[in-house]
């Protein structure tokens, strides 16, 4: 039994597993330092925290950019840290960038304490990137719950707002929820299969159907066990990757939130989730229990169709993108069921594409939100782009980015998902994808109308604060730093419309490392 | 063992079913406590006696404590009655019946014979109970274990952040 | 010189770009400044174009000016452009009436005038890549986003229902185009299975052999793409609103550019890729054309609105050259494309004198209008020519190509080709006895609430006479002379014609050659 005991440390392999860690540790460090601030009134109401959290980033980069091509696996198989990860820490930490950067104005102009948002964001970064690299079914549940309630504080930090209360409430009961069919479903895998470490299991499972010719047996009693547990930790999953019938939360949390952490949550936890999600598919959905893909294949048809259907119903730019986002995550999801390498790397690719574009539409939105318009309606933004040309024009390119329409990053992440369907042969789910996106250029486009093209009767109602205003104070400060994150984004979005190449040769490299494990 | 293991598990679902069904939140805390008392029943029928005794001092113990004097000051004698749309009650039931009529057919249809995980018995009593545990947390679990702190740490910083007058 | 020539197709195609790029520094107060320079610049675009004309090989069906880059090596797709003769009018076509489009918007447009430059210029960038790519993503890329400054131009500076117009040509289009999209990744996906490995490289796409139903569903699915941008017939509906509610420039690109897409696409991608397909659907795909003709001229008969009127014109010629297309002989594919060009200079032609009426009497209704011919002689001579062109007079370019898809086609379809030949009739007569309701009508006779600005009618200036005189000359030109035009396209339709008899279906009409060169 001396066996089972692990030995100490070695000092080579806790050399290893730090190193394994350091881009989240770099983030957690300066989330405290960020969150120590808090004791000098002087330094804590300046800029500071914000700039130290930039390049808390900054340097998270660095260290991935650093350490990639290695591969590390740390702390008893946790966690590993490859070139998954890297592509994926990347696009996490691009994302908190993003949200860090836009984060500025809003907090000025609603008044909300500010070094413990940078701070709390931070943790989600790191939460997030833990959630991507952990190896280990506690790992991926400490994790998730980590970035969950870093989410939860977030979602509901204006304080005495009663629809942000009420989206942190929600989210926070739903998401318990999920939490809890996630730990059940972790629980049956264990009992089905004996093993918590995700590389184990994909071996204890491929000597099983692969190996000797006895096995039906074995799998008789293991495959129902293993199959229900898959499917609860699926739905554990789906609740974060706001798929259809577990969407309830989305459109209540992102219209609650602080429009920064709709925009964290659209980009970052959906990756996260979606990234842990591909890796566990690829280890253990994808050797048949049973049939996932036709489950997925159903989540997908049902998160696109409802997705763009209450999108074009809902009269609220954030409500809008809330829709839109479930049915972005439809789309995703076409690129885990293609499946194969071309899919994984297509999933990887569109993942990437969506950040620049959801953040960037969500940009935009608070600069409306900071200078105009104290309520998002999409009949507010009548008009608006003769006052601001530039960012008018970049939320017009992102809507169509959105919609998938060429020469944006979009449409080349859906051509690529969606031939690797059509490659494993899903050519219904592609074709109705693909109606799809001709309905949802509806919603997308009704802003660009509204934006652009100015009915007489509505133009006088733009630019009144007073009227519908619900909350916040509405200073009219557009800052540097969100500028930068809209300039961001459309280079990003653009570049990966036109020369998609080296994104695309990114994804691949991240993918073959998940599909060498 | 297999009898104690239906009794605890009975006393768990009633216990978890009357906290959601209470309107007396105070009630409700108590039937908690009870929930808890029954999980710690099946630590114990697992060989986990440590964690058992956590059980009921951490949970039943502290935080149960602290909800029931939270109740007290805030006095919250009786929820006011909160809207229920009857369509929501009865989906909410079919689901669940659903949900449950699944997981018992899969569960009865799934191993006659019963996974058994690495410690047995004889295991344990060899080694001891709260040995196993540390040697995991502060081992293969380090990690988990570690973050699991930073989570805590979040959390209280949410709550004061939520709790706190003026920032 | 010589890296221009090499690179003259990128050149040709990102030079609106770089104008765009020229324009955003100016300001957008300085309006005239604007018009001027975009303006310039077009008509540098299309004397740098007429260079193709210049070096293009007349006697080859070959690709022309070719430039290959690698682009996205992952799905085998190039930067990969070339012209045939066909591809070199369109492109010509193009430059030119962005030119005249600019230059005939300078009393219409009138506010936003820097957006409306710079989204011509960016539409002709677009154009222009569509026509020039022999890469199917790449041509997608270019087909897909056309679309964005063409909606802009119609929701922004529409008239009436300009927004319900412009969304519903933008969904349409879109829908068609993405079905269409579905059709393109299946094409692609076959080949890779067939050869392992990736391309989109049009030229080898040619080889790819699909199973016979499986290319009807997939042509089915092209088809509906390029049928919507063409349009035919029972996919028209966004064309008259789409025209009626554009402003005039826009009707003219619309027209004049946009619709060649579809025809364009069938002849480059759909039959090519899909030859078996094609084969077997022709038959009702004429007869959808041949509806389609006589559709749009009875529509047309009734039409009350003058813009609605050559729209639903436009349905009408557009049915005339899908026949010539799928009657595969190759005189009438010969028409067919001459006639696509046709209808590019008489349709343009048509709207620019519609709008400069519209400019004047601020109304479309054909019941307002009256007696313009005593007022604006020029503007009536003008106007009646590209209205006999239109109709298909003897001595104007109309006629060839009509005539040409006539005697071309009777060879397939003797039948319907009679039926087809009445909307010659019907063509005569919607267009005449609208120019008679227009020009001559005694505007005293009606209850006219506009006649007072007939007062004050002017006629044409010299800006508008500039702007029409090259249509006018083309016009003249391609009725008097085809030769240059037909020599050109001559070698590809025929080596259009041996790549679809290399599926042996069918057909004798194909073999026999025709001394079209020699007319």
């Amino acid at each position: 039994m001396h066996n089972i005991m692990p030995a100490i440390y070695g000092l080579n392999s806790l050399e290893k597993s730090m190193l394994s860690i350091i881009p989240e540790a770099v983030v957690i460090l300066f989330a405290f330092i960020v969150l120590f601030l808090t004791f000098f009134e002087k330094i804590a109401k300046s800029k500071n925290s914000y700039y130290l959290s930039l390049i808390g980033i900054a340097f998270s980069i660095l260290y991935v950019v650093m350490l990639s091509g290695r591969n590390l696996t740390g702390f008893y198989g946790s966690v590993v840290f490859n070139g998954y990860d890297v592509f994926l820490f990347i696009a996490i930490l691009l994302s908190g960038f993003l949200t860090v950067l836009v984060s500025k104005d809003y907090i000025e102009n609603f008044d909300l304490p500010y070094p413990e948002f940078y701070s709390i964001i931070l943790f989600g970064i790191s939460a997030m990137m833990f959630l991507v690299a952990s190896n280990n079914l506690i790992m991926v549940f400490i994790s998730l719950e980590f970035m969950s309630i870093c989410s939860y504080i977030l979602t509901g930090y204006i304080r005495g707002n009663a629809r942000s209360t009420e989206a942190a409430l929600k989210y926070l009961i739903l998401g318990t929820f999920a939490s809890a069919f996630l730990i059940f479903g972790s629980v049956f895998i264990y009992a089905a299969v004996g093993h918590l470490n995700l590389n184990s299991i994909h071996t204890y499972l491929e000597n099983i159907s692969y190996g000797n010719n006895g096995s039906a047996s074995i799998l008789s009693g293991m495959g129902e066990y293993l199959s229900i547990g898959l499917l609860l930790f699926m739905v554990g999953l789906a609740f974060k990757m706001s798929l259809f019938p577990f969407h309830a939360w989305t459109p209540d949390a992102y219209d609650g939130a602080p429009t920064p952490i709709t925009s964290f949550m659209a980009t970052g936890i959906k990756i996260a989730a979606f990234a842990v999600f591909l890796r566990i598919y690829v280890l253990i959905y994808n050797i048949n229990v049973i049939n996932f893909n036709d489950i997925l294949w159903v989540l997908a048809v049902l998160s696109m169709t409802f997705g763009n259907i209450a999108a074009i119903l809902s009269a609220n730019v954030k409500r809008l993108l809330a829709y839109s986002s479930i049915a972005q995550a439809g789309y995703i999801l076409i690129g885990i069921i293609g499946g194969g390498f071309y899919g994984y790397s297509g999933t990887l690719f569109y993942l990437f594409t969506y950040i620049f574009m959801t953040a960037g539409a969500f940009a935009v939105v608070i600069i409306f939100e900071n200078s105009d318009i104290a309520s998002l309606d999409i009949k507010n933004l009548s008009g608006i782009a003769y006052k601001y040309p530039f960012i008018s024009a970049a939320m017009a390119l992102f809507m169509l980015s959105l919609a998938g329409i060429p020469v944006t990053g979009g449409f080349m992440g859906k051509f690529y998902v969606f031939s690797a369907a059509v490659k494993s042969g899903y050519y219904w789910l592609v074709f109705i994808a693909l109606l799809n996106s001709a309905f949802a250029a509806y919603y997308y486009i009704k802003i660009i109308v509204k934006m652009y093209m100015p009915v007489k009767e509505d133009s006088n109602v733009s630019c009144i604060a007073g009227e519908g205003k619900n909350y916040g104070i509405v200073n009219g400060n557009i800052s540097e730093g969100i500028i930068l994150a809209v300039i961001i984004c459309l280079f990003f979005t653009l570049i990966m419309g036109v020369y998609p190449q080296i994104f695309i040769n990114f994804a691949n490299y991240s993918a073959a490392s998940l599909a060498s494990l | 063992m297999e009898a104690l293991f239906y009794i605890f598990a009975f006393i768990a679902i009633f216990s978890a079913l009357m906290v959601i069904s209470m309107k007396n939140p105070l009630t409700s805390a108590l039937y908690l406590v009870l929930c808890f008392f029954a999980l710690a029943g099946f630590y114990v029928l697992l060989d986990m006696q440590f964690l058992a005794v956590m059980q009921i001092l951490v949970y039943a113990g502290a935080i149960m404590v602290l909800v029931v004097l939270v109740i007290m000051l805030l006095n919250i004698s009786r929820l006011n009655a909160v809207k229920t749309d009857f369509h929501q009650k009865i989906i909410g039931i079919i689901i669940a019946i659903v949900l449950f009529g699944e997981i018992v057919i899969y569960t009865v249809n799934g191993m006659t014979k019963k996974p058994t995980g690495i410690f047995t018995h004889s295991v344990i009593n060899k080694i001891g109970n709260t040995q196993v545990i540390g040697n995991f947390l502060f081992t293969k679990y380090t990690l988990s274990f570690e973050i699991a702190s930073i989570l805590l740490f979040v959390a209280i910083i949410g709550a004061y952040l939520f709790a706190k007058k003026k920032l | 010189m010589a890296f221009f020539m090499k690179y003259i197709l990128t050149i040709l195609i990102f030079f609106p770009t770089v104008a765009v790029l020229i324009l955003l520094p100016i300001n957008k107060k300085n309006e005239g400044l604007l018009r001027n320079v975009a303006t310039l610049l077009s008509l540098i675009e299309f004397i740098a174009s007429c260079y193709l004309f210049r070096y293009f090989k007349p006697d080859t069906y070959k690709f022309q000016f070719i430039e290959k880059f690698n682009w996205i090596q992952s799905f085998g797709a190039s930067y990969f452009l070339g012209i045939d003769g066909i591809s070199l009018f369109l492109i010509l076509l193009t430059t030119l009436l962005t030119f005249v489009s600019l230059l005939s918007s300078y009393r219409y447009i009138k506010d936003h005038v820097k957006e409306f430059v710079i989204l011509m210029l960016l539409l002709e960038t677009f154009m222009l890549g569509t026509f020039a790519a022999l890469d199917v993503l790449l041509f997608y890329v270019f087909w897909e986003f056309m679309l964005i400054p063409m909606y802009f131009i119609i929701g922004m500076w529409g008239t009436g229902k300009r927004i319900y117009s412009a969304v519903k040509f933008f969904l349409y289009t879109l829908a068609g185009s993405l079905i269409m999209l579905f059709g393109i990744i299946y094409i692609f996906i076959i080949h890779y299975q067939q050869t392992g490995n990736f391309t989109f490289n049009l030229i080898r796409l040619y080889n790819t052999n699909i199973p016979v139903n499986l290319q009807i569903l997939l042509f089915i699915a092209l088809f509906l793409g390029f049928a919507i941008k063409v349009p035919i017939f029972p996919f028209h509906t966004w064309l008259p609103d789409a025209h009626t509610e554009a402003p005039t420039a826009g009707s003219v690109i619309l027209a004049g550019v946009l619709l060649k897409f579809g025809i364009y696409g069938f002849f480059r991608f759909a039959i090519p890729l899909l030859p078996d397909a094609a084969l077997i659907l022709a038959p009702y795909i004429v007869v959808i054309g041949v509806i389609g003709i006589l559709y749009g001229a009875f529509v047309s008969i009734v039409q009350k609105d003058l813009k609605r009127l050559v729209a639903f014109s436009s349905v009408s010629h557009m049915g005339f050259i899908m026949v010539g297309l799928f009657a595969f002989t190759a005189i009438s594919i010969n028409g067919a494309v001459y006639q696509l060009l046709n209808h590019g200079v008489d349709t343009g032609a048509l709207f620019l004198f519609v709008g400069m009426i519209y400019e004047r009497m601020h109304t479309r209704q054909i019941k307002d209008l009256g007696g313009i011919a005593k007022k604006a002689p020029i503007l009536t001579v003008l106007f009646l020519t590209s209205v006999l062109a239109s109709v298909g007079l003897p001595g104007l370019n109309g006629f060839i190509g009509e005539f040409l898809i006539l005697i071309g086609s009777f060879r397939s379809y003797p039948v319907l080709t009679i039926i087809a030949t009445s909307g010659i009739i019907f063509a005569a007569v919607y267009l005449l006895w609208m120019f008679q309701r227009v020009m001559f009508q005694d505007p005293h006779d009606q209850i006219a609430p506009y006649d007072h600005h007939l007062e004050f009618f002017d006629d044409m200036n010299l800006r508008e006479i500039i702007t029409v005189l090259p249509l006018i000359i083309l016009m003249f030109l391609m009725g008097f002379y085809p030769a240059p035009f037909l020599d050109r396209i001559d070698p590809s339709v025929l080596h259009f014609l041996t790549m679809l008899n290399h599926h042996k279906i069918f057909y004798n009409a194909i073999k026999i050659k025709t001394g079209l060169s020699n007319a």
